[in-house]
């Protein structure tokens, strides 16, 4: 037997404990020093039997012939080519009506189109083709702002809702929104759709009027505030992802304390980096990174002000990322199609079009192979790297913006300053979260991978 | 633009049939559209023909790497289940002593699954059918003999048929006889799960009786004959599959002649062969099957075909994907709960890939199906360079363990394959276009 190449360790000096938690797996166990000085130095015969056969049950501990990158291929794989549903966006628009000042998509003005009534026809036709031999699929609402024109949403909807029915299929309908033009007869059209909205903030008040902004330079943090109070009265399941960089970070707090003033407590929120690898053009706002532990540290913050978070996310990722999955297709305003939802500005990453009866043609298979077959498990780096089971690689599309090929790591590995241990944190907090009763009397500040 | 490298030329009355087989297209052309097309001299070659091998993917974009699009294909075909199917060995025990037998003629194991673990290891298939959101669920009894076993092959056909009706499942159920236990009660007792059976034949009387014998040396074929009648009078799919070989070959007309005779012109005929190079399994024709024999077995269906008798077509020439032993949609169980990733696997314990725990039915897997699971096609060296590797797929996984204690390698019996995708393209071109 062996330990696994994926634990990572939490000691506590003072109490004598540890906990080991397998990134693989996500098992977590907690053991005395004594137990980890044996697992350490490779003398787990001396282990006693019933210890470790609870090692064994959370694969802390693994065959000695077990080669943990073929089961970590297995694990990615059987996520990728998961035959049970399709996951579809549909970008009806690139246009927007607000103007952020971190925009990656240059304002819906690099991008401009939108889908006129035969595109929809066959967004629609090809939607069905791609959901047929799956038992539940997702249609997605990505923009630009994917509210700006609702009658193209709710044709779709309508649509494909009665042939879901017809099909005993399930359907699942998410959204990404600025989260502005939610009014309450728009709310109340979806909710029979169950929707699930994601929103986005960027700070309190005075940060985010100064960043998301409309067209004429106006705030919308107060009309995102009625917006939040009309789902939360029609019981719409959301989140409210706030972005946040190095100049808005110390902020957080005060949009915490400002939602909770106003009854917001127990939210959703979902704490994101505003990066700069995939824009458009040159981003406004003049912006610097915050480290994804950070974020995690924001996430225990929220979590402690009775807020719902998730800190889990590593390099904004958990496992394998939905654009390189086989089963998940986005649609452009033009009727392409593409494997990431933020692509449509590459033709290089387009993998063909619709036709009139909704077939996807002009395949550019390439594409569609180097996207699906992107494996962390090629990636030099992410091999040796502890998170991969995570983050999977991050996200492709800034792998490509940044090295020029999606089969490099999303992240900042490799370059000075990033520190693979610095991640074990984000576990920790996420330990924190999910099992206070462990952290009781221990801190688990020493962190060994 | 390229010319793909999966691209084979087969002469054909003094033309060619162009077989590309990572894409299975079959396309005819004279010898002066293969000279440009193996010079790779595109543009000599007119437009609308052009057009056609584009579509068909005869000639591809220049930077297209055809080894991802077949990784790719190959890694998603692992994890499609429309159908989960399983083996369900009920036993080792057999009451025949067949010349050819691979598994030991039933003496080297003789275990039985009691009906305690038939039910676990039901468990265990209906969980792998909802785990796989499998739309149908296929069984086949299996064993040594599986009709010696019948209080496990009713509890497995009763609660596998309940579930399946439950979750709206299509089942399929089928026992893999030697057909000497098909008497009226045991075909009673299963015909009320609607079960198939698929017995083995070799070979009119004088033939099947050298060959597939009792323990005493005995001749089973009016006992088989009479069970076919059996199943026939229940309505039941009833299949003969024949095993091949030469000494069996030249006799099979006379069997067709009698099933003829005895009426059992509903029964499907199917033919397998005796392998004498692999152990691998007789239950997949692509399972590197040898030339002489798949001729014998084109003329056999010819033949059967004429006689209007229902006979198995021989397969289409196409790509493959992963073998079944590579698939999440497949497993064999056996009477001690152990796992396989083939039918031709058991007893052997190196062979198991995990075991199925007797309190819930949960599997537990072992490092050979780590394995199995992750071999993949671009890791296997010297086969990226061969153009039957979406046929031949770098041999039977199962061989390849049993050869080199790792199916991370290969067997490669490429001139034989060669001439086997050459028959299997010429028969289809033969008899469909």
């Amino acid at each position: 037997m062996k330990e696994s190449m994926f634990n990572v360790y939490l000691l506590d000096e003072k109490e004598k404990e540890c906990l080991v938690f397998n990134t693989m797996h996500r098992s977590i166990l907690q053991v005395d020093e004594e137990i980890y000085s044996l697992m350490k130095e490779n003398r787990i015969n001396e282990i006693d039997d019933e210890v470790l056969n609870v090692l064994k049950e959370g694969e802390i501990i693994v065959d000695d012939d077990l080669i943990e990158l073929d089961m970590l291929k297995i694990v990615f794989n059987r996520g990728k080519y998961n035959t049970d549903s399709i996951g579809i966006t549909v970008i009806p628009t690139h246009l927007c009506n607000l103007a952020c000042k971190y925009c990656y998509q240059g304002h819906g003005e690099v991008l401009s189109q939108t889908m006129d009534e035969e595109t929809v026809r066959r967004t629609i036709e090809f939607i069905k083709k791609s959901v047929e031999d799956f038992r539940s699929f997702g249609v997605n609402f990505y923009g630009g702002e994917a509210f700006l024109l609702p009658d193209i949403n709710f044709s779709i909807l309508e649509e494909l809702k009665s042939f879901a029915d017809e099909q005993g299929k399930q359907m699942e309908v998410t959204i990404a929104s600025n989260g502005t033009l939610f009014t309450e007869d728009i709310v109340k059209r979806l909710k029979k759709y169950e929707p699930h909205i994601q929103i986005t903030l960027c700070g309190p008040k005075e940060v985010h009027d100064q960043i998301r902004v409309d067209k004429k330079g106006n705030g919308t943090y107060e009309r995102l505030m009625e917006v939040i109070a009309l789902f939360l009265a029609h019981d719409i399941s959301f989140i409210a992802r706030v972005d946040v960089d190095r100049n808005s970070y110390d902020a957080v707090p005060e949009l915490l304390e400002d939602l909770k003033r106003r009854g917001f407590e127990g939210i959703r929120l979902g704490f994101c980096l505003i990066g700069k690898e995939i824009c458009y053009t040159a981003m406004e706002l003049e912006s610097e990174e915050i480290t994804p532990v950070e974020l995690a540290h924001l996430s225990k913050r929220a979590h402690d002000m009775g807020f719902k978070t998730n800190p889990i996310y590593i390099n904004n990722f958990m496992e394998v990322c939905s654009a390189v999955a086989d089963n998940y297709l986005a649609v452009d305003p033009k009727g392409d199609v593409y494997k990431c939802l933020a692509a449509p500005n590459y033709p290089e990453h387009r993998l063909g079009t619709i036709d009139e009866a909704g077939n996807l043609i002009n395949m550019n298979y390439s594409a569609y192979c180097k996207w699906t077959l992107r494996d962390p498990l090629l990636i030099k780096e992410c091999v040796t790297c502890k998170f991969a089971p995570i983050c999977a690689g991050g996200c492709a599309l800034n792998a490509y913006s940044k090295h020029g090929d999606i089969n490099t790591p999303g992240c900042d590995i490799g370059s000075p300053g990033y520190r693979e241990k610095d991640l074990a944190e984000i576990v920790r907090t996420y330990i924190m979260l999910e099992f206070p009763e462990l952290f009781e009397e221990c801190t688990y500040e020493s962190i060994i991978l | 633009m390229k010319v793909s490298f999966y691209n084979m030329f087969f002469p054909f009355d003094e033309e060619y049939i162009l077989y590309n087989t990572l894409r299975g297209a079959i396309i005819e052309v004279d010898s002066e559209i293969k000279n440009l097309l193996e010079k790779n001299e595109i543009d000599s070659i007119d437009e609308d023909l052009k057009d056609i091998f584009v579509e068909n993917e005869i000639i591809v974009e220049d930077d297209f790497d055809e080894l991802e699009e077949l990784n790719s294909g190959y890694e998603e075909s692992k994890y499609e289940a429309l159908t989960t199917t399983v083996h369900v060995v009920t036993t080792y025990d057999c009451n025949l002593a067949c010349t050819y037998c691979h598994e030991g003629k039933g003496n080297q194991e003789t275990k039985y699954m009691d009906e305690k673990n038939a039910q676990v290891a039901s468990k265990f298939i209906e969980d792998l059918t909802a785990e796989n959101f499998s739309k149908a669920l296929g069984v086949e009894l299996f064993g040594g003999e599986p009709l010696l076993n019948m209080p496990a092959n009713v509890m497995v056909a009763k609660e596998l048929s309940m579930w399946c009706e439950e979750n709206d499942k299509v089942l399929f159920l089928m026992a893999v006889t030697n057909g000497t236990l098909l008497t009226e009660e045991n075909v009673e007792d299963l015909a009320q799960y609607d079960c198939g059976f698929l017995v083995i034949v070799d070979g009119p009387k004088k033939i099947h009786d050298k060959r597939r014998i009792y323990k005493n040396g005995e001749g089973t074929f009016c006992d088989i004959v009479d069970g076919l009648h059996r199943a026939a009078e229940f309505d039941l799919e009833t299949k003969i599959r024949i095993n091949l070989d030469k000494t069996n070959k030249d006799h099979i007309v006379s069997l067709f002649e009698f099933l003829k005779e005895e009426g059992l012109t509903n029964v499907e005929i199917s033919f397998r062969q005796v392998f004498s190079t692999s152990p691998a399994c007789l239950a997949n024709m692509y399972c590197i099957p040898d030339i002489h024999g798949l001729k014998t077995e084109h003329h056999l269906y010819s033949a059967a075909q004429k006689m209007n008798l229902r006979v198995e077509e021989p397969e289409e020439p196409k790509p493959l994907g992963a073998c079944p032993a590579q698939k999440v949609s497949y497993f064999t169980v056996d009477p001690y709960m152990r796992l396989f990733k083939c039918a031709i696997l058991p007893p052997l314990e190196k062979n198991a890939v995990g075991v199925i725990t007797p309190e819930n039915g949960k599997p537990e897997f072992n490092t050979v199906y780590t394995d199995f699971f992750s071999r993949d096609l671009v890791s296997l060296g010297e086969c990226k360079e061969c153009k039957v590797l979406p046929t031949c797929r770098g041999g039977c996984p199962a061989e390849v363990y049993e050869a080199k204690g790792t199916t991370h390698s290969t067997v490669c019996r490429k001139s034989q394959l060669f001439q086997t995708v050459e028959e299997t393209v010429l028969n289809y071109v033969r008899t469909h276009m």
